[in-house]
């Protein structure tokens, strides 16, 4: 269920108005020369803000002072829309698979916890700070791995996109800081003192002067000299160690966020005053920041001590100044301790591009700079005019030649040895015999965009402590090359796998070539190819890493898939992995299907998680229950929607004598999606025993698709409509041709290609599309009329100069000119069509569509509210299609409110909303629109008595929106009476419509005015009860609404008797509906007839009765006056084939 | 307050009926107040008939009878099972409802009553707890809420058997789809003899429905921040509903008909006492 909101009226259509300058394609290439570097540049205004639009003429880039060509050139803008954190957070559904679908999208960031380098007492600060950025600032496609410096240079959470599992690792951090050298040198100096003060002296000597202690070697170095150089080391090869893994990633931003209070080692102090090491820390420093600016990944460094000095347990009064400053020491030296940890962050930082987040509190806007220098940036790469190997540190220098504008990128680079790096990270063990290609991707934990995979794996018990993990790999249809030639057969597909554990060890693997016979190309083509391999592997954390590689044009992907094995040994009840299998999936050719998978499901599993309605999806749970003595274990099985509605529920006893040797219930479910709407759905499997309380649990999502797409394109986790999606606009313009291609080959009423492909689109996108819409429309009736000057009719003034350029208008009046063929209705026929695509988009693609990243800056005042049972659920921006829907129909000629389409289209649209509870508020401006229309009257009656209703009113209680954005949803009583109005006028207008009066009755009575609400009741019962009305009852629903309400208004009324009737009627009408024997139970309990009260109590309870099927009109009541929308629906779509 | 059954106590020429048809041929009432006496938090024991001081309408009554602990007991959970509870919730719910049936007595009764848009009688009052717990088991959170209609089924079917009735009334949110009016039902709770407890998670809406329906019917409202806490709810109820005192009275000087109103006090210092606020009588 859902509300639209938003701080503006929602009937107010999108006008055209001019918007900002298109940007310029966001697609780059990546050379991959050895010699090639490239240089990732953020540039800023004076006042922060991010400049778009640059141009490879805007920059000059230099090494060593002489300027350089730019090879390669672009700006990225990966949305940072989704990273942040919107003000109502829902947590998403839980994902069982891994694709590598999205993944050039994403950003990489590795998360570095310097221990050594943290103060114990911080340690909660730090794990506040990181775990933060996680859970706001990570988005969708990004991948983190958390490290932590103290741990040699073992990640403690290896690269993923799974938050929990960062969060957990974050967890795990403590800060073990040496103490402040300053201090543990005056400790020194007071202990040295006090043994000389205790010194055994003859009897009667006079104590040593103050001034004994003289200056002496030992004193005046840090008396931890050497563990701290070894700190600052190992810090600084963690690193390093970092960012030359992240060598090889190239056309991704990737970014180290360094939490550390710094290195506090005097890295001048050549002469080994102080400290010793000077030379050596300074050197590891230096080559940390090289292979950062190698591996061109910038250092975010982040001190948690804020604004403040050494604080807290650091600071000691200095009992002896002036002896202390014999050995150097004064009221500076802390100061002098935090100016160099803080020198060494910013150094960090400001050397390999990146910033230092020192001396302020202000994480949150760190954070937003930091993601948006890692999502909106420009590419430069250039050939070096010298290509020496010889390992040298190379200047860099990027500037922008427009004033005012800030550069920020990393200062130099190294120049590669001529002997390959002794330091390289050694490869993973991968299975035996698999390809170099395919063992570079494996030794990468980020996925790798190409061949498309998916990957899903589940946990069974094994035999010992071993588990036995089914993993389902699914390469899409079309990403395979099978072109069969006649003399061989299709290509070879290879295709590796590996399990590492925590601690990187590859714990299992395997490889498989496929080489698909030419019989079976065309099959292949169409559904893929799938392989189902088992495991064994012991309880603890995986992460499971699949590459494939496809031989003729050597195109590979990759991905990584967490996964928790658990002990199935020491628990009395648990459950396995769920398996998922379905009758289309079935047809999936599967070259490699293990043994184990065999006696599980009658069909191999499958990594899709969409389906189409009318398919049938089996799932498939062990639940192992080693309790005694003998009981029973109830195992449920339920398909909610996001918004909590039941689309499926089962539930089976199993009794422990039915146990398997293994000590399994083998429970298998077939869910049939018949009736299923599109859209995205929970599956939850839960085991109860009647021992004890414990359950036991598992949830996954999946989509169902509609059936059209869905053939349209891959089973396995390829997007739907890919064709259309292949078609994404890179311009504005080709945005405007793609949409009329869209709108002339939509099928209304189905969720196609097109509609998946305009659902895809942001608001932003759609903002700029209405415009452009608009000046189309105007082309196709007045060619001449001008395209390059906008009139926003929202703002007086002068015409604005419009966003395109003069080849755009040469294409505006070619698309026009072909859109104006079709003849004079052309112009209302590409509006009305328009209008259906995006309604479409909006209700069939589904709520569950992943809204993809948009533009840098969200809109905000559109919102869509998810509620269930009163409360909501969750809320995120709505991306607009109902508004321009409306927008394109405003414009119908000659004029909207005379126009049978557009009438059919509110009445469609208005009776989806509030059968559906999608409330979109169309309702208000139907009415404008069409005054006189009775049944538009009446659901804008029901409309507004609908949120007058107890769960309307509670979810505007609990609504949770930014601020300025109102939810309008008004005081009950205030909405009952705008309903008393709309619905007397749509009997006005209508006398007959007996569904109006019948609701005018029920908002009288709702409203106190009992004897006139019983008048208009009675009326609807005598207008039911007679011919005509009779007919148009479907199956009594009516009469059994009028005869309640009735009955409700006269118990007020004081007539119990006659109440009485009213209510036994309806109760004949629906013999098994709870509500007409309640009202009975509860007037016979109010006349003490504990007996008849009781019996009807029973009668409405009565268990037999409460089957799943049960129906009691009462229920539906909120819903029901949008029961015709099918039939609207078709009206509708009918009306646009008349039109020419 | 009358009683339909075998506990209608009437005096005066009261016939009791072999059938469970009550006969009423007397204005005069026989009256059964279930009391709560604390000092502080805690329930006082060892109370007699002299120490307590019961109006009717301002007219003092003479108090007959004290029972508290022997009478068996019949509890009614009516549980929320909306899709709120979906989750962990709802193994918290089960968890406390166990908690509680772990507690009962041989002689007592359990029923067990669920609510979402749809009320459901899972297991009518019964002495085999072990097909309560197993309904308990079965519960799957769906839909909407409608707590007016579903405490209004717990006290009806609590209002019908011997012993002491408990109904236990849970539900996270407040009423979206019950049919019944809020008054009416309020209304049958003050003809009944039940005590019920109202226990709710604080949110955003003040769950005034079960602290009302609680307050008139001598029982109190929980207001819990988690539903972690259900347990040691549920368990608190029937430890505090053991400890309070049955008093009874043959109502004279009073009007045979109509609202009667209570005023229940103890004569000892620091206690509190807590009782149905009055009675319907006649018809």
């Amino acid at each position: 269920m859902a509300l639209f909101v938003g701080a503006v009226q929602a009937q107010e259509p999108v006008r055209p108005a001019s918007s900002p300058p298109a940007r310029p394609p966001q697609t780059a290439v990546f050379p991959s020369e050895v010699d090639y570097v490239e240089v990732d540049a953020f540039v800023t205004d004076p006042r922060g803000n991010v400049v778009h639009g640059l141009t490879r003429d805007d920059f000059l880039l230099f090494e060593e002072g002489i300027r350089q060509e730019i090879a390669a050139f672009a700006e990225v803008a990966v949305p940072a829309e989704r990273v942040r954190a919107t003000p109502i957070e829902a947590a998403p559904p839980p994902r069982d698979t891994a694709t590598n679908e999205e993944a050039v999208q994403g950003r990489i960031y590795a998360i570095v916890l310097d221990e050594l380098h943290t103060d114990a007492q911080r340690s909660g600060a730090v794990r506040t700070l990181a775990r933060e950025f996680i859970a706001k600032h990570m988005a969708e496609g990004d991948v983190a791995a958390v490290v932590f410096t103290g741990g040699g240079t073992h990640a403690a959470q290896t690269f993923t996109g799974d938050k929990r599992l960062l969060q957990e690792a974050v967890g795990r951090f403590t800060g073990r800081k040496l103490p402040s050298a300053t201090l543990e040198r005056l400790r020194a100096i007071e202990f040295q003192r006090n043994l000389l003060a205790n010194e055994p002296r003859p009897e009667g000597a006079p104590p040593p002067p103050e001034n004994r202690l003289a200056p002496r070697p030992g004193l005046e170095r840090d008396p931890h000299d050497a563990a701290r150089a070894s700190a600052a080391r190992a810090s600084m090869e963690s690193l390093e160690s970092v960012a030359r893994g992240f060598a090889g990633v190239q056309g991704r931003r990737k970014a180290i966020l360094f939490f550390s209070e710094g290195i506090d080692y005097d890295t001048l102090d050549v002469m080994g005053a102080v400290q010793r090491s000077a030379s050596v820390v300074r050197s590891s420093m230096r080559e940390a920041i090289a292979t950062a600016a190698r591996s061109s990944v910038a250092v975010y460094s982040i001190d948690p001590r804020g604004p403040v000095g050494p604080i807290g347990s650091e600071v000691l009064p200095m009992t002896s100044p002036a002896e202390a400053a014999a050995f150097g020491i004064d009221s500076r030296s802390l100061g002098q301790e935090l100016r160099l940890s803080r020198d060494s962050l910013r150094r960090l930082a400001e050397e390999t591009g990146g910033i230092a987040v020192v001396d302020t509190n202000d994480y949150a806007t760190a954070y937003e700079r930091i993601v948006r220098a890692s999502s909106q940036y420009y590419l430069l790469g250039f050939y070096p005019l010298e290509s020496k190997r010889d390992g040298a540190f190379r200047r860099i220098a990027v500037r922008v030649e427009r004033a005012g504008l800030t550069v920020l990128a990393r200062e130099g680079y190294v120049r590669p040895r001529a002997q390959p790096d002794e330091k390289e990270t050694p490869g993973l063990a991968a299975a035996a015999e698999t390809s170099p290609e395919l063992r570079a991707l494996l030794d990468n934990p980020w996925p790798q965009p190409g061949l498309a995979l998916g990957v899903t794996a589940a946990a069974f018990k094994g035999s010992g402590r071993d588990a036995s993990v089914v993993v389902t790999i699914q390469l899409s249809g079309p990403g395979v090359p099978v072109e069969p030639q006649p003399d061989r057969p299709a290509d070879e597909i290879e295709l590796s796998l590996v399990a590492i554990d925590r601690q990187g060890r590859v714990r299992g693997g395997e490889r498989l070539l496929a080489r698909p016979s030419a019989e079976s190309h065309e099959h292949v083509e169409r559904s893929g190819l799938r392989f189902v391999r088992s495991l064994q592997l012991p309880p603890g954390r995986y992460q499971l890493r699949v590459a494939a590689r496809e031989a003729p044009q050597g195109r590979r992907g990759s991905v990584a898939y967490d996964l928790e094995v658990p002990d199935y040994g020491d628990q009395e009840l648990a459950m396995s992995g769920v398996l998922l299998a379905s009758r289309t999936a079935a047809l999936t050719p599967t070259p490699a299907l293990d043994d184990v998978v065999m006696p599980m499901l009658r069909t191999p599993p499958t990594a899709a998680r969409r389906f189409e309605p009318g398919d049938v999806v089996t799932a498939y749970a062990e639940v192992y229950d080693a309790r005694e003595p003998a009981h029973e274990t109830a195992i449920a099985t339920r398909v909610t929607s996001l918004d909590g509605r039941e689309v499926f529920r089962t539930t089976r006893l199993w009794s422990s004598s039915e146990l398997e040797q293994s000590g399994a219930y083998r429970h298998e479910v077939d869910i049939a999606l018949t009736d299923v709407s599109p859209g995205q759905y929970l599956l939850q499997i839960a085991a109860r025993p009647t021992l004890g309380e414990a359950t036991v649990s598992r949830e996954l999502s999946f989509e169902v698709v509609p059936v059209a797409v869905a053939a349209d394109s891959a089973p396995a986790t390829a997007a739907p409509a890919r064709r259309w999606d292949a078609r994404r606009p890179t311009s504005r313009i080709d945005r405007l041709e793609a949409w009329l291609a869209a709108v002339e080959s939509h099928e209304p009423g189905t969720a196609d290609g097109p509609a998946y492909m305009v659902r895809s689109w942001t608001a932003d996108e759609l903002q700029e599309l209405a415009t452009d819409v608009a000046v189309v429309v105007r082309l196709i009736g007045d060619p001449q009329s001008s395209v390059m000057w906008l009139v926003d009719p929202t703002l007086r003034g002068r015409p604005q100069r419009a966003p395109y350029s003069v080849d755009d208008e040469r294409r505006f009046r070619a698309l026009a000119r072909e859109a104006a063929e079709r003849g004079p209705g052309a112009r209302n026929r590409l509006l009305k069509r328009g209008a259906v695509l995006h309604t479409d988009a909006a209700i069939r693609v589904g709520m569950g569509y992943a809204q993809p990243r948009g533009a840098a800056e969200p809109r905000s005042d559109r919102w869509q509210v998810r509620f269930s049972d009163g409360q909501q659920q969750g809320a995120e921006q709505a991306p607009g299609h109902w508004e321009l829907a409306r927008a394109l129909l405003d414009n119908v000629q000659p004029d909207p409110m005379r126009d049978e389409t557009v009438r059919l289209w509110y009445l469609a649209t208005s009776a989806f909303g509030q059968h559906y509870e999608q409330h979109t508020r169309q309702e208000d401006r139907a009415v404008e629109l069409f005054p006189g229309d009775a049944n538009l009257l009446l659901l804008a009656g029901s409309f507004h008595e609908t949120f007058a209703s107890p769960r309307m009113q509670s979810l505007a209680r609990s609504i949770r929106l930014p601020s300025g954005v109102s939810h309008g949803i008004g005081a009950e009583q205030s909405e009952l009476r705008e309903a008393e109005k709309l619905l007397r006028r749509a009997l006005e207008a209508q006398p007959a419509l007996v569904e109006a009066r019948i609701r005018l009755g029920r908002v009288l009575y709702r409203l106190g005015r009992h004897e006139a609400a019983a008048r208009e009741l009675q009326q609807a019962v005598a207008a039911l009860s007679s011919g005509g009305s009779k007919a148009a009852d479907d199956d009594g629903l009516l009469r059994y609404y009028a005869e309640m309400f009735l009955g409700a208004a006269r118990e007020s009324l004081g007539r119990n008797d006659s109440a009485r009737v009213s209510y036994a009627r309806a109760a004949a009408l629906y013999p098994d509906a709870p509500s007409p024997r309640l009202a009975l139970s509860q007037l016979a309990f109010r006349g003490n007839d504990r007996a008849a009260a009781l019996d009807a109590v029973q009668r409405a309870l009565r268990p037999e009765a409460s089957r799943p099927d049960r129906d009691d009109p009462w229920w539906r009541y909120h819903v029901v006056q949008g029961r015709r929308v099918d039939a609207w629906f078709d009206e509708l779509h009918r009306s646009l084939a008349v039109e020419p | 307050m009358r009683r339909a059954g075998g506990l209608a106590l009437l005096v005066s020429t009261a016939v009791v009926t072999a059938a469970q048809t009550p006969t009423f041929s007397t204005g005069v009432e026989a009256v059964r107040v279930d009391v709560l006496v604390t000092d502080g938090d805690r329930p006082v024991p060892g109370l007699g008939p002299a120490d307590f001081e019961v109006r009717d309408n301002g007219v003092r009554q003479n108090v007959s009878f004290v029972s508290a602990e022997k009478l068996p007991l019949n509890v009614i959970l009516a549980l929320d099972t909306s899709a709120s509870v979906l989750g962990e919730p709802l193994d918290h719910l089960r968890g406390a409802s166990l908690a509680l049936l772990e507690r009962l007595e041989l002689e007592d009764q359990a029923a067990l009553v669920t609510f979402c848009h749809e009320v459901r009688l899972r297991e009518p009052l019964t002495r085999d707890l072990a097909r309560v717990r197993r309904a308990l088991a079965q519960i799957e959170p769906l839909g909407e809420t409608a707590v007016i209609d579903g405490s209004y089924a717990a006290v009806v079917l609590g209002d019908t058997d011997l012993g002491r009735d408990l109904v236990i009334v849970f539900s996270d949110g407040v009423d979206t789809a019950s049919w019944l009016r809020e008054e009416r039902v309020l209304d049958a709770a003050r003809r009944s003899d039940v005590v019920v407890y109202g226990v709710s998670v604080r949110g955003a809406d003040r769950p005034e429905f079960l602290r009302e329906l609680s307050e008139l019917t001598g029982g109190g409202l929980l207001e819990v921040d988690s539903t972690r806490d259900l347990r040691a709810a549920f368990v608190g109820i029937l430890d505090e509903f053991r400890h309070r005192y049955l008093l009874n009275y043959s109502a004279v000087g009073v009007s045979p008909d109509g609202w009667h109103q209570l005023a229940v006090k103890v004569k000892r210092r620091g206690t509190t006492v807590r009782a149905r606020t009055g009675y319907v009588a006649g018809h």
